[in-house]
């Protein structure tokens, strides 16, 4: 069985809207940081742009 | 249903799109500004004036010290949602919020991304940079409908968002760090090179 989001009232969905926030916050710079590493191997300054999308990711939380 | 699914794209894309225009035209001004300003023979001594900034940031973003920030404490127009139309108001919250320092933004890492630009001094890395930044900033709006079974979910989603600050302060170090391990790597490299 699957659990919609707007089953069970409001602490499960709070819940449930955290638990995809850290994962997806965690994974998206976890893989910039890993495009960023291989792209350092071609040039240096790429990893520098690794960098700015994790600094401009993190940014969210201001929006 | 698909309808809007249509005009959801069209606003999104001209979000980014819009956004990512003016964050190239700050970078490379910013560029060009460093090149002109700074010269390319005190590149290391530069380098090093960015890599104590990135120390000097992540305090400041770990709250180790608490100074202030030169920005603007602005945020763009909510307004234009109500008057102009949604692919409208999209393209200008996209020019508005890509011009960086005319809106306000939360950590210190964008002043570390300025000095870089500037010690570089060369308008293509300066446009390349404030883009990535810029598509690392829009990238939530690619991605909340996957977060969210519907709109009506926004306000759960921003009150999650909230409470993890903490986390997303961490990502922001992250960030800090890993420009700093590059700035490193390459100034040890330009040395042994040189």
């Amino acid at each position: 069985m699957t659990m919609s989001p707007h089953s069970g009232g409001t602490q499960p969905l709070q819940r449930i809207y955290e638990s995809r926030l850290r994962h997806v916050s965690v994974a998206v710079p976890a893989f910039a940081v890993c495009a960023g590493v291989l792209a350092s191997a071609v040039d240096l300054r790429f990893g520098l742009a690794g960098a700015a999308f994790v600094l401009g990711w993190s940014q969210l939380v201001g929006l | 249903m698909a309808g809007e699914k249509k005009r959801w794209f069209i606003n999104v894309t001209a979000f980014t799109f819009a956004g990512a225009a003016t964050s190239g035209l700050v970078g490379a001004t910013l560029g060009g500004l460093g090149g002109w300003l700074y010269p390319k023979r005190s590149e290391a001594f530069g380098m090093m004036l960015v890599f104590a900034l990135v120390l000097l940031a992540a305090a400041r973003v770990l709250g180790w010290r608490s100074f202030a920030l030169p920005r603007i404490r602005r945020q763009t127009r909510e307004v234009w949602g109500k008057y102009l139309g949604s692919t409208t108001a999209a393209l200008l919250w996209g020019l508005d919020v890509g011009l960086t320092f005319t809106t306000r933004f939360t950590f210190a890492g964008v002043s570390v991304l300025t000095a870089l630009v500037l010690v570089y001094g060369d308008p293509a890395f300066g446009a390349l940079l404030f883009m990535t930044f810029w598509f690392g900033r829009a990238l939530p709006a690619w991605i909340a409908p996957l977060l969210m079974q519907d709109a009506n979910a926004t306000p759960y989603l921003l009150d999650a968002l909230d409470r993890r600050r903490r986390l997303f302060r961490q990502i922001n170090v992250a960030g800090l760090v890993w420009a700093g391990a590059v700035m490193l790597a390459s100034m040890t490299f330009s040395t042994s090179m040189g």
